[in-house]
């Protein structure tokens, strides 16, 4: 069965969905496809994500998109996509959210051709941040521990940051930006507690917008990881590059060599890339992406701050 | 992926195992533990598919390194194989204590000293691994075992072969990967990066990283947070994750030294030396194993046959494995490995060449025997059935050929199925190989395919049936004489089967005549049986012969010395255990001294075939010095035959010889306690009791019942000398009730039983029941009289004596029936000795 009659099948089934009709195909991942829908009765539209049936017999699969469902749910603010109603319909577990019609950063960049204008980016940047300063102190309730039971949890740690997470929503003239997929988020006020270990997790994310201890100890990364995310998304909105050079020549196989580059190189100063950047945007940027030792913004609000500071 | 229902069909096809978990799940799909419900013994079992040939080839080729690794204190070893269809069950050495990861979960592993004990014998094992030429690929804490007792094995259950071959199974381990373990050949340098994340996971405790190429952060990041690491062995860990293998440490020597340093500095000690692990002696010559002791022609000539073909446009095959083996069984591999090729070769010509197809059975007859003599009967007995079923569709040329090649299949492949206890099928096959051998009149044939059929219908408890079969068999091989040494070995074969027969059903006396008679006939054979020696002679005057030629020659004209040994052995030790039965106890520890002379003679690499015969001769020793009350030298050679027969059983998976390692750990015990040793009296015996209560349970028979009631005996007298007496009369009362349902007579039964009732009056003594001990008394002292005068059992005689001293000259027994019921005779009424059948 195509993907398409499958989500047709799950909208007959499922009263929560029974006022809405498919309007076509948004994106399709490594386990999932995203469809857009609409209400015939109120006319909005929303997003409907699957995950897909060769997908959903993998119990780690399963256990992500159960915690994405999780998370999304207990998340409500403007600038993290809204989620209405998430479900397993015979087998495909599905999750109804917030239509972004103005795609991702990533699409925008691509369309754009070229750095996205620097208050535009800012702009997207400080909402990105905003959403985080709630995300990291939101209370999770009923979070499962690996034993079985369960706990409220406060803060949540995204984890996957990058511009193909972030969101445009067009509403009234205005664009607004909205973090998604929590996929990869995690509670970690519970770090290491509720089931998942690395066992499970590996290598998710992706290693251009992860900083090198979120490598080295993923269970370890806390709120600091989404900020060096964040500071490299808008690195690359600035410069169409990521913060490190993943063309620089390594005599390593093609397998290890992200691996290498993360761990053996620096980010590449900004200038370097794009001299028209701002020179405090630039110190405040290369000092957020310094990822040699301790990272220099553990909070959002701190590097919000100190971001603002640099546009005065 | 492969469907996690295979190993179960697997198991149940193999029927003595049994699942007990799952052990741990990597890329190559899940290692479970399985245990072996005769033995009791446990082993990680691992699937392989192998769909076509060219895999099967490959990992033939693997297994076989594998298998021919030196016996090493830090590799878990790979012990033997079991062929299902297309899949193949390897079985390796299990480590009660779990793998590193277990150990890890459960909070072990805390101290430093503790870390560095690990690191250095996983060191040392992944050492010799290297040194022999392997790499590893999937070093990881799954793959590290620990013992109870610290002692740390590196294993692998995965095989390389298939991680090289099979790439969408190679992504399991990602979390140990060295950066160039996906993309290139891999050597020993990327063992040394895996090595040192599962040494940095002692620290961490769990895989803080979430790629095997993350080491070096992985490192840095823990050393940032903790203290916990010596500084040495973090500068060991920075040097095995260097990007370049160049760069990293070469070898795990050099690793070791470091390690021992560290070891030194933390703990004020030095860490004990390797006791460098004993090589097996190597291969007498390169080449094959077939024919000089075995039965199956070497396939060189195969190889060369072949080859010969190829200048008629055929393709000629690949030369098997053109290196010497340290152990036998990986030398029979390589002949395997070396058929497998002649096979495929022979096919592809086949196509072209149909008249070809006539050579295809002798070919599968060849694999079927190096199963066979590798004990994986089911494959053997598959490979068995291929050889009729090639024969059948293109039959030899000559009608002899055509019904040697059939008998030879079939009553091999009923020797295979008799092995797995599938008397019916095996009964079957002989049926079909007796009928083509009388049509046509081979002789050979119809004698072997008789003695087999007698001694399935023994196993099955069809005595009369039985005997009759051997005593048709010895018929027909002595009948028409021409003289040939062929009919002195059938006979003695037949008479060999029927002397079995006849100890199994009580008739002692009959039993030695005739198996007397089938030893002077092999002692015969001995004498004009050719040997290596012979070979050498004959190359030296013809240098224009090959070998293979001669032997093969050789081998048509003369008995093999090797096969001859081997039948004489096996009878030899039989012989003994009658002659100590029925009283002749002196003749018999002569015997099976001899019998370990001729052998210990032997060169290493021939000794090795022998050592289960050897294991029969100290049995025998064992057995007779028991009863001689020589208890020095029982132990002596009890403990030796226990060390032999376990090795078959726990690491060939030799189910067939688990009753034998029981009786040498039961006279190992007894000496053991009547020379005062009471405690280790006690640690042997609770071994051979688990194994043979397993034993019983698994497959309850009358040799199990009977093995496994002397053992709760010689409990009972073990709780009698720490004057435990209840606990004495309970194991007296198992042992009876087991006694009970014996029925038929087995060697030394009746002394068994009244052994046992007597020694239970003894502890029914001390516990005031002075009438049942009476009873038990009038019930077995007759019977210990009168086997005590029949077989001098030193053990009846003394406590015939006891029991004088006790009760003065009271009579006993037969008082009413009261008197254990004396199992009824089996077999025919009249006389039956070899004097009547041959007197005519």
């Amino acid at each position: 069965m195509d993907a398409e009659t499958l989500v047709r099948e799950i909208i007959a089934r499922e009263t929560c969905l029974a006022n809405y009709e498919l309007e076509g195909e948004l994106g399709r991942g490594g386990m999932g496809a995203v469809f857009r829908v609409r209400d015939r009765r109120a006319g909005t539209e929303r997003a409907l994500k699957i995950v897909l049936p060769e997908s959903a017999q993998r119990p780690l699969v399963r256990t992500f998109f159960a915690r994405e469902m999780q998370n999304a749910l207990a998340l409500d603010h403007p600038h993290i996509v809204k989620s209405f109603a998430a479900g397993v319909s015979s087998e495909t577990p599905y999750l109804l959210m917030e239509y972004c019609s103005g795609g991702s950063v990533d699409m925008l960049m691509t369309k754009m051709g070229r750095p996205v204008p620097l208050d535009q980016a800012v702009t997207i940047t400080l909402e990105v941040l905003d959403a985080l300063e709630y995300a990291h102190t939101a209370e999770i309730r009923e979070v499962k521990l690996s034993d079985g039971t369960t706990a409220t949890a406060h803060g949540l740690v995204h984890r996957d940051i990058k511009p193909q997470n972030i969101f445009l929503a067009e509403a009234a003239g205005r664009t607004t930006a909205k973090l998604g997929d929590y996929g990869l988020s995690k509670a970690y006020e519970l770090a290491g507690l509720s089931g998942l270990t690395t066992r499970g997790v590996g290598v998710r994310g992706t290693l251009p917008f992860m900083p090198r201890k979120q490598l080295g100890n993923p269970l370890g990364a806390g709120p600091e990881v989404d900020i060096w995310a964040v500071a490299a998304t808008l690195y690359a909105m600035l410069t169409g590059e990521t913060p490190r050079d993943f063309t620089a020549k390594a005599d390593v196989s093609p397998d290890a060599y992200p691996y290498y580059i993360v761990q053996e190189t620096l980010p590449v100063p900004i200038r370097f890339r794009e001299p028209g950047v701002p020179a405090r945007i630039a110190e405040l940027l290369d000092r957020a992406l310094n990822d040699e030792d301790d990272l220099a913004f553990q909070t959002a609000s701190q590097f919000r701050q100190e971001l603002q500071a640099a546009l005065e | 992926m492969a469907s996690p229902g295979h190993i179960e069909t697997i198991v149940e096809a193999l029927e003595v195992y049994q699942i007990e978990r799952p052990l741990g799940t990597g890329g190559m799909g899940t290692v479970h533990l399985l245990k072996n419900r005769l033995t009791g013994r446990h082993y990680a079992g691992k699937v392989c598919i192998l769909p076509n040939a060219a895999d099967q080839r490959l990992f033939l080729e693997e297994l076989r390194v594998w298998i021919d690794l030196p016996a090493h204190p830090h590799l878990a070893a790979c012990y033997f194989f079991r062929t299902v269809d297309d899949r193949v069950l390897i079985f390796a050495e299990y480590l009660a204590g779990g793998s590193m990861t277990d150990v890890l979960r459960s909070g072990g592993l805390q101290t430093t000293e503790q870390i560095l004990n690990v690191a250095i014998q996983s060191a040392r094992g992944l050492r010799a691994l290297h040194e022999r030429g392997l790499v590893h690929g999937d070093v990881k804490p799954g793959n590290v075992l620990l013992s109870g007792e610290a002692q740390v094995k590196v294993a692998d259950f995965g095989l390389a072969f298939s991680r090289r071959r099979i790439p969408q199974l190679r992504r399991g381990s990602n979390l140990y990967r060295s950066p160039e373990q996906l993309s290139e050949t891999i050597t020993p340098a990327a063992d040394v990066w895996s090595w040192g994340l599962t040494v940095l996971e002692m620290f961490t405790r769990q895989p803080n990283w979430g790629d095997g190429n993350a080491a070096p952060i992985a490192l840095k990041e823990h050393l940032r947070h903790n203290g916990n690491m010596p500084p040495g062995l973090a500068a060991i860990l920075k040097k095995c994750f260097e990007w370049k293998p160049e760069r990293r440490w070469q070898g795990m020597a050099e690793i070791e030294a470091e390690l021992l340093a560290i070891h030194q500095q933390a703990t004020g000690n030095a860490y004990p030396q390797l006791v460098s692990p004993q090589l097996a002696p190597p291969a007498a010559y390169v080449g094959f194993l077939g024919l000089q002791d075995t039965n199956w022609p070497p396939p060189q000539t195969w190889l060369e046959w072949l080859w010969e073909q190829k200048a008629d446009g055929g393709e000629a095959p690949s030369q098997g494995i053109a290196e010497a083996a340290h152990s036998r069984t990986a030398q029979a591999l390589s002949d395997l490995i070396a058929y497998e090729d002649v096979l495929s070769a022979m096919q592809a010509m086949a196509e072209r060449r149909p008249e070809l197809k006539q050579k295809l059975a002798p070919v599968y007859l060849s694999r079927g025997f190096i199963f066979q003599h590798l004990h994986d009967d089911a494959a053997a007995s598959q490979a068995f059935d291929e050889a009729v079923a090639a024969a059948k569709d293109a039959p030899p040329a000559s009608e002899d050929e055509r019904v040697q090649l059939l008998a030879t299949a079939w009553t091999h492949s009923a020797l295979s199925l008799n092995r797995l206890g599938r008397w019916d099928q095996a009964l079957a096959a002989l049926e079909e190989a007796e009928a083509v051998c009388e049509k046509a009149g081979y002789k050979e044939g119809l004698v072997n395919a008789l003695v087999l059929e007698a001694l399935a219908r023994n196993a099955r408890g069809e005595g009369e049936a039985a005997t009759e079969t051997a005593v048709r068999a010895v018929g027909i091989a002595v009948e028409k004489p021409t003289g040939d040494w062929r009919e002195m070995s059938m006979a003695a074969a037949a008479e060999s089967a029927w002397g079995q027969i006849a100890l199994r059903w009580g008739r002692r006396e009959d039993a030695a005549e005739i198996l007397e008679s089938a030893i002077e006939n092999y002692e015969k054979l001995l004498g004009v049986s050719w040997t290596d020696a012979d070979v050498e002679k004959r190359a030296a005057e013809h240098p224009e012969l090959d070998r293979n030629k001669i032997q093969i020659a050789l081998s048509l004209q003369l008995p093999n010395r090797y096969t001859m040994l081997s039948q004489w052995s096996q009878i030899a030790s039989l012989y003994c255990a009658v002659l100590v039965d029925i009283g002749r106890t002196e003749e018999g520890e002569a015997m099976c001294a001899r019998g370990v002379e001729k052998l210990e003679a032997l060169e290493p690499w021939h000794r090795a075939g022998f050592s289960e015969q050897l294991a029969h001769f100290y049995l025998g020793i064992g057995q007779a010095a028991l009863f001689a009350t020589n208890m020095e030298r029982s132990v002596a050679a009890s403990s030796k035959a226990a060390e032999l027969y376990g090795d078959f059983v726990s690491r060939q998976g030799r189910d067939d010889l688990v009753g034998e390692l029981g009786k040498a750990y039961a006279n190992w015990s007894t000496a053991l306690g009547r020379s005062g040793n009471v405690q280790a009296a006690i640690d042997v015996i609770t071994n051979a009791s688990s194994l043979f209560e397993a034993h019983y349970r698994a497959r309850p028979s009358q040799e199990t019942a009977h093995n496994w009631a002397r053992i709760l005996v010689n409990l009972g007298i073990l709780e009698l000398q720490q004057r435990r007496w209840q606990e004495a009369q309970g194991f007296f009362d198992r042992a009876l009730e087991l006694y009970a349902t014996v029925r038929g007579e087995l060697a030394s039964l009746l002394g068994d039983i009244a052994w046992a009732q007597a020694s239970r009056a003894y502890a029914r003594l001390f516990l005031d029941d002075v009438h049942e001990a009476i009873e038990d008394l009038d019930a077995s002292v007759p019977v210990m009289e009168a086997e005590a005068k029949r077989t001098g059992r030193a053990e009846l005689v003394s406590m015939l004596d006891q029991i004088r001293k006790l009760w003065g000259d009271r009579e006993w027994g037969p008082v009413e029936e009261k008197a254990p019921a004396e199992p009824k005779k089996r077999g025919t009424s009249k006389k039956w000795t070899l004097k009547r059948w041959f007197g005519k």
